[in-house]
């Protein structure tokens, strides 16, 4: 077989050079991609993911610090929850719709998420005429806001006796929402146990890496995410029957003991801010006792409860990043949860996109 | 068994409630799920409905949807101002938009224009005026009501802004038309939501401070305005006043009281100072405190202290103290819910508190340590003595709180009832030796008297007396009684009844067979029979009491003795034993066949057996069939076999019930197969084969289904599999269904049908008639 005969039938000089270099380049390429390939365990090396973040509250309202934080991030795609889904009086309900107010919201690629309550399904309600209740309310949001999502995600974080109900409104939902990618939310115990807890019928899937620890426990770390914890959910060169995205924890919390048991979750709490409190006392590092009654963050705690806030830092975020690459995947996006003010002041600024970078480097 | 502790109907919290000046009430109530374990401190016999909203409740959501306070204080007022008597049920469907019986389908504007004042003596100035009011407030509604598609997104307005700016002017209108005061304050009222509901925020406030604010006497409407009001200067940001108004709002308005309370949600400092600055009294700072103290998610520890410094020995004080006793019931012995009481007793017998950890030991310390502090300081007050022989119970310290209750002496009312409760609880945690026949008498007479049950039927749903109830079943477990603890256990003759086992009946027949029983074991019977006399009655004649228990549990056993077709002698004869009225007369003969099975559909056949006879005739049947082996008797037997089933039209005679969710009772058709069985190995020509097949075939397929629900996941839910009689309403499952009886050979005798016995009339009629034979034929 000639090669020749691609660069035309006159074998002048000019095109000749041109081969050569071509040829040249060629050979350099494959030497890298070989090379790169028996480094990363046989991956080529890739680009990498889009950096994204969720936007959870129930008011689109971007703050110019966030503005500004998605700009520098180059962020295109932001996953808003539209609603939440839960039972009330045995009947599902929407709950917390979102609004967005303003214009900004037009310059993403906005993602519509649902939260369905796990006791949702557990309260037996129809799967099938669900996903056609939340499909038609999607429609309605997307037409006041005159929006056209391509993709969607489902976050629900099912159990044995309802992953059937869960999967048969996953069904429904895909085909009522025909020619649009479908996403789910896969908790790590999902992942690990693919087989047990079944894998959605989705286009792709999201991996939240965070809130793994044992929250209920007075004990417990760090509940957000603890890499030790997640360790062992992992194990190198594991797949997955869906393609993954990933999702990390930026927010912090303070939680609440009362009497041995998980009292509250206070959000957007932390640490510095218990500091300053002259009704704690400290116990630890992260952990805090109310000496006596007090209001903090909308909770009025009691003598005796106690606290301990909890939040990533930077190097335990990119610790689980080095942990994520165990993952037989190809990561497209990496999420962050969740945008507010303390995304973008409590990281260092390039931290996104060097987690982005680090992803994909071996 | 815990039971929810009581069913109750929804109500809207005021702040969503419309018009009219109505307490909207939803017809279809929730009802509180939450579960009060061993609940031995029932505020609701302490203190005064009133309180209602404070009370203790493990669901979060249930006080916000607990039905309204005073539902009738609204239509009270309209009848005061009508001054004659109006026909009330138009005037409820018109105010409260509830269910009446005879009205349900007239429009409410309807009932205003040509019912309401039908014949009344109601002055014609009054009537109109009050129609004109009423019609505009209807209107209202639109502007004011929470929309009832709740998946309806971007429709939660149904008036357009025009249309509710010309309502708004159109009661401007009225308003200052009025002359009677009672209407001018209700299109106030009015007035003063339509702002609100039309983001006038500023405007409403200034309306309200101008128009309600000077009113000297305030009535039942200038409350619920307040309502709105302190709502609108929480909006507005005026945190305190907005709050203190709420506080007012619960003080003087009971049929705001629910809405005041939950909208009273104080969550920071700032908000709580700036409020307890504009209370003019102790009592004001006090109410604070004790709304606080009585909010899900507070310990009300400190807030009782403050409401002790201020007031002292006040009530609100001890429903504080009520609740945090409820807390640490349901949140502690929750676990022996769930668990046996055994695990109770060996932490009362190692000395140790009921409690779940230490935290809940230290804070149950400090509410003793409070009550005590009470208790010696109000010493005629005896709610301190409960709490605190209940709180050393908890602890664990049964002696000491034992000393505490008996030293209270003779308590009256609710008091007595709690007192008695607690002292039986701890006679029976602490006492070693097993109860002596007089203790038993003693303590049924004390079950009836402090359960407040005179028909001794343990099935109210108090369920503070299932602690003492499980604490009685543990001490007979232990004794090896375990028919009186099942009895105590609250085991009812009807579970008995619905999937009885011959051990068991057999267990309780020896148990009932004793002679001299004690009271208790007659009140366990009364209770496990559902006998509906009262108890001193049932006691007077205990002989014919027992007698009755007996013959209901030889009842059963005469329908389990027939399952066996070899004992149907010894079932005929026990039935024949029995009163006459334990007999009954059959509407079905069950020797008939139907190719389709209809349950329900009674053929009235002119036979006319007793359940008695027909058992009679059903032993001899069985035994020429033995003797002769007849095919016609083996398919008779069959037949009967097969409709007494679960499946079967003449269920009744060996069922009690039939359940539309689960094969109960007898359903094995197998017995009926094999009689089917036999009627075709001696059938002499083909027809009455192919009979016998077809039956086969049909008892057969309900084989299969019982072993299908039985092995049917139970997530599939929502699928028609799981409703046995729809499996053949949909072509999908019905096929489903089919091919898999087919996989696993369920359709062995339609195969022998098909093969055997194409050429019969039968056959040719069974294909005609049944879609499954027809079906299969097709494949």
């Amino acid at each position: 077989m000639s090669t020749a005969g691609h660069f035309g039938k006159t074998c002048n000089p000019s095109a000749f050079l041109h081969y050569a270099i071509a040829m040249s380049v060629f050979r350099t390429l494959l030497i890298v991609i070989l090379t790169g390939s028996l480094l990363t365990g046989c991956k080529p090396d890739r680009t990498p993911p889009a950096v994204s973040c969720y936007y959870w509250k129930s008011t689109f309202d971007l703050s110019p610090a966030e503005t500004e934080w998605l700009k520098r991030q180059r962020v295109q795609r932001i996953y808003v929850k539209y609603l939440d889904v839960d039972i009330e009086n045995g009947q599902a309900v929407p709950k917390a719709p979102i609004r967005f107010k303003g214009e900004a919201y037009q310059a993403y690629e906005i993602v519509p998420c649902v939260f369905i309550t796990n006791r949702t399904f557990q309260a037996q309600v129809n799967p099938d005429a669900l996903a056609e209740q939340v499909w038609n309310y999607l429609g309605e949001i997307n037409t006041t806001y005159h929006l056209s999502p391509t993709t969607y995600q489902l976050d629900c974080d099912w159990s044995p006796s309802t992953q059937a109900a869960y999967f048969r409104f996953l069904k429904r939902f895909r085909q009522l929402a025909e020619g649009k990618t479908l996403t789910a939310t896969i908790r790590l115990h999902q992942l690990q146990y693919p087989k047990q807890t079944g894998v959605p019928p989705v286009d792709r899937g999201v991996l939240m890496y965070y809130n793994m620890g044992d929250i209920q426990s007075v004990e417990e770390p760090n509940s957000i995410l603890n890499t030790n914890t997640a360790a062992t959910y992992l194990t190198k060169n594991m797949q997955y029957d869906l393609p993954l995205d990933y999702a990390l924890p930026t927010f912090s919390w303070v939680l609440a003991y009362r009497l041995g048991e998980l009292h509250a979750i206070i959000n957007q709490s932390s640490c510095s801010q218990l500091d300053t409190m002259t009704a704690v006392e400290a116990l630890g590092p992260n952990r805090y006792r109310m000496q006596q009654n007090a209001y903090f963050g909308n909770h009025y705690l009691n003598q005796g409860d106690q606290l301990r806030c909890e939040a990533p830092t930077t190097a335990d975020l990119e610790t689980a990043t080095d942990q994520l690459k165990l993952i037989d995947n190809n990561c497209e996006h990496l999420l962050f949860y969740h945008l507010d003010e303390n995304l973008s002041n409590a990281f260092p600024e390039n931290l996104p996109q060097r987690l982005a970078k680090r992803l994909v480097t071996p | 068994m815990p039971f929810p502790k009581t069913f109750r109907s929804v109500w809207l919290s005021a702040s969503l409630l419309l018009s009219l000046g109505v307490q909207s009430l939803n017809a279809c109530g929730a009802f509180d799920d939450s579960i009060h374990y061993f609940n031995l401190f029932v505020p609701e016999w302490l203190f005064g409905e009133e309180y209602q909203p404070t009370f203790y409740t493990s669901s979060a959501y249930y006080n916000i949807w607990a039905k309204a306070d005073y539902p009738d204080a609204n239509l009270q007022s309209w009848q005061h101002f009508f001054e004659k008597p109006v026909k009330e049920d138009p005037l409820r469907k018109v105010l409260y938009d509830s269910w009446i019986e005879g009205y349900h389908n007239v429009g409410r504007d309807v009932l205003v224009k040509s019912v309401l004042f039908d014949g009344s003596m109601v002055s014609i100035p009054r009537q109109e005026a009050a129609k004109q009011y009423l019609l505009l407030a209807l209107e209202m509604e639109a502007l004011s009501n929470r929309p009832t598609d709740t998946w309806g997104y971007g429709r939660q307005e149904e008036l357009t802004p025009e249309a509710a700016a010309n309502l708004t002017e159109r009661l401007k209108k009225a308003m200052e038309r009025e002359k009677f005061p009672f209407l001018k304050n209700r299109y106030a009222f009015q007035l003063l939501k339509a702002y609100r509901y039309t983001g006038q925020t500023q405007e409403a406030i200034q309306f309200y401070n101008k128009y309600f604010a000077p009113l000297e006497q305030k009535d039942l409407i200038s409350y619920w305005a307040m309502d709105h009001y302190a709502g609108l200067l929480l909006q507005a940001g005026e945190t305190g006043k907005g709050y203190y108004h709420f506080l007012k709002v619960f003080e003087q308005a009971p049929s705001r009281r629910h809405s005041a309370y939950h909208s009273f949600n104080i969550a920071n400092s700032q908000d709580w100072t700036s409020t307890y600055k504009q209370c003019q009294t102790n009592q004001d700072k006090a109410l604070m405190h004790f709304i606080r103290g009585t909010k899900q998610d507070v310990l009300g520890l400190e807030d009782m202290r403050s409401i002790f410094g201020l007031l002292g020995n006040h009530e609100w004080l001890r429903i504080v103290m009520s609740r945090e006793i409820n807390k640490l019931e349901s949140n502690n012995l929750k676990f022996y819910g769930q668990q046996p009481i055994a695990e109770l007793m060996k932490r009362v017998e190692n000395g140790q508190s009921l409690l779940k950890n230490e935290d809940y030991e230290d804070y149950a310390g400090q509410l003793l340590r409070f009550s005590t502090t009470a208790y010696y300081n109000n010493r005629d007050d005896h709610f301190w003595a409960l709490a605190k022989g209940y709180l050393e119970l908890m602890l664990g310290r049964l002696s000491t709180a034992r000393i505490t209750l008996e030293q209270a002496g003779e308590l009256e009312g609710p008091q007595a009832r709690i007192q008695g409760e607690l002292l039986l609880a701890i006679q029976l945690m602490q006492q070693v030796e097993p109860l002596s026949t007089v203790q038993e008498n003693t303590i049924a007479i004390q079950l009836v008297e402090l359960f407040a049950d005179p028909m001794a039927n343990w099935s109210t749903q108090q369920n503070n007396q299932e602690f003492i109830l499980e604490l009685l079943a543990h001490r007979k477990r232990l004794a090896g009684d375990h028919i009186m603890a099942r009895l105590l256990a609250r085991e009812v003759i009807s579970s008995n009844k619905t999937n009885p086992d011959m051990e068991g009946i057999d267990s309780l027949l020896t148990f009932i067979n004793q002679p001299d029983p004690s009271e208790l074991e007659l009140l366990a019977l009364k209770h496990f029979t559902g006998n509906e006399a009262t108890w001193s009655s049932f006691v007077q004649d205990p002989d014919a009491a027992i007698r009755r228990v007996r013959y209901d549990v030889l009842d059963i056993k005469g329908r389990l003795l027939m399952r066996d077709p070899q004992t149907l002698g010894a079932a005929a004869a026990l039935f024949d034993s029995l009163p006459a009225e334990y007999d009954f007369p059959l509407e079905e003969n069950p020797f008939n066949m139907s190719i389709n099975d209809c349950v329900h559909c009674k053929a009235y056949t002119s036979a006319s057996f007793t359940r008695n006879r027909f058992v009679r005739k059903l032993a001899e049947v069985y035994q020429i069939a033995q003797e002769t082996n007849s095919p016609t008797d083996y398919y008779l037997l069959g037949n009967a076999y097969y409709n007494m089933t679960y499946f079967g039209p003449a269920y009744e005679i060996m069922n009690f019930f039939r359940s539309g969710v689960s094969y109960d009772g007898f359903y094995d058709c197998r017995v009926a197969l094999g009689f089917y069985d036999k009627a075709m190995k001696y059938a002499q020509e083909p027809e009455m084969a192919a009979q016998a097949c077809f039956m086969a075939a049909k008892a057969q397929q309900k084989v299969f289904y019982v072993k299908a629900m039985a092995d049917l996941d139970q997530a599939n839910y929502w699928s028609n599999k799981f409703i046995m009689d729809d499996w053949s309403n949909s072509e999908t499952t019905f096929s489903q269904v089919q091919s898999q009886m087919q996989a696993q050979g369920y359709l062995s005798y339609f195969k022998r049908l098909k093969e055997q016995y194409p050429q019969t009339r039968f056959f040719q009629r069974a294909i005609r008639e049944c879609n499954y034979l027809n079906y299969y034929v097709s494949q």
